[in-house]
């Protein structure tokens, strides 16, 4: 199979925890970001740190909210975010079919 | 990159997408409780269409409707603070929401033409279809069940125009069933999914 050209794929989602968190939230509507946390089985450190990378550069949004007078973070995916997982997606399939 | 890892990366990416889509609470209580009252109100219908029982129809409709209106109120609140609190808040189940919110409004309108225009006759087969056809989406967005019930429904529609006589009792019980069967099976689902969660969340 011929290598791939990086610079095709976008790079900031094709790494596997914001892949997941990225595809996770095409499905949910609003995830929190405990269920995001065992879904993916990252640590907290590491989800918060993807979080915001996705967050700064568009892909989702977040918000903290009360529920039951405790706070939680939201986590939702934006135009932006979703447009780019769904070119990513019909990139791979592309190249796994040509192959 | 080779393509494996593609494969591999295509593959946890449905897996992502499909469970936080479908992970959502059938409401079986509720279905249940509508299949009740198709059960009940149906075949009801049937033996009240005479000259002297017709003027309890529409009491009986009515208070059928406020309880199922009520149970599907009271569940979609439920629902949705306890899918605040689980952390998933489901696009899936708003379809779902807006689904219901259609079949409730337009029951509601067929009950208030009963009120002011003494019409309960032929919305029956209507209703039906409606009702069929709002189970058959909800298998297409949700799960097959549904969609077996919806057209269970269809079939139902048709027999019950071939025996006319006992056209009512058919479509009732057809519907509830159509409603109960279903929930049971998705409510069973879930709460093997449910457990699995948790298992995998205390290990």
């Amino acid at each position: 199979m011929s290598e791939l050209n990086p610079a095709e794929f976008d790079e900031l989602i094709l790494s596997r925890a914001r892949l997941g968190i990225i595809s996770a939230l095409i499905g949910g509507d609003e995830l929190e970001f405990t269920y995001l946390r065992n879904a993916l089985e990252l640590s907290d450190g590491n989800l918060s740190v993807q979080i915001r990378k996705l967050e700064e550069s568009g892909y989702i949004k977040v918000k903290k909210v009360f529920v039951e007078r405790k706070p939680r973070t939201f986590c939702r995916i934006t135009n932006k975010g979703r447009k780019a997982l769904v070119r990513l997606v019909k990139h791979l399939e592309d190249l796994v079919e040509t192959d | 990159m080779e393509e494996k890892q593609l494969a591999e990366d295509l593959k946890f990416m449905r897996s992502m997408i499909e469970r936080t889509h479908r992970e959502i609470d059938p409401e079986a209580p509720v279905m249940i409780v509508w299949g009740l009252i198709c059960m009940i109100g149906y075949p009801a219908t049937q033996f009240l269409a005479t000259p002297q029982l017709y003027k309890w129809m529409w009491p009986m409709w009515t208070i059928l409707w406020v309880i199922g209106v009520s149970v599907t109120i009271y569940s979609g609140v439920k629902v949705a603070r306890r899918e605040r609190q689980s952390g998933l808040v489901s696009q899936l189940s708003k379809q779902i929401g807006w689904i219901w919110l259609i079949l409730v409004v337009n029951g509601t309108i067929w009950t208030l033409m009963g009120l002011f225009k003494d019409y309960f006759g032929g919305p029956g087969f209507l209703w039906a279809a409606i009702y069929g056809f709002a189970l058959s989406i909800m298998g297409i967005l949700y799960s097959k069940e549904w969609l077996y019930g919806g057209i269970a429904i269809f079939i139902a529609i048709l027999a019950a125009f071939v025996i006319k006589f006992h056209a009512y009792v058919v479509l009732g019980i057809v519907m509830g069933l159509g409603c109960i069967i279903p929930a049971l099976i998705a409510q069973k689902r879930w709460r093997r999914l449910r457990e699995q969660g948790e298992r995998v969340e205390s290990s």
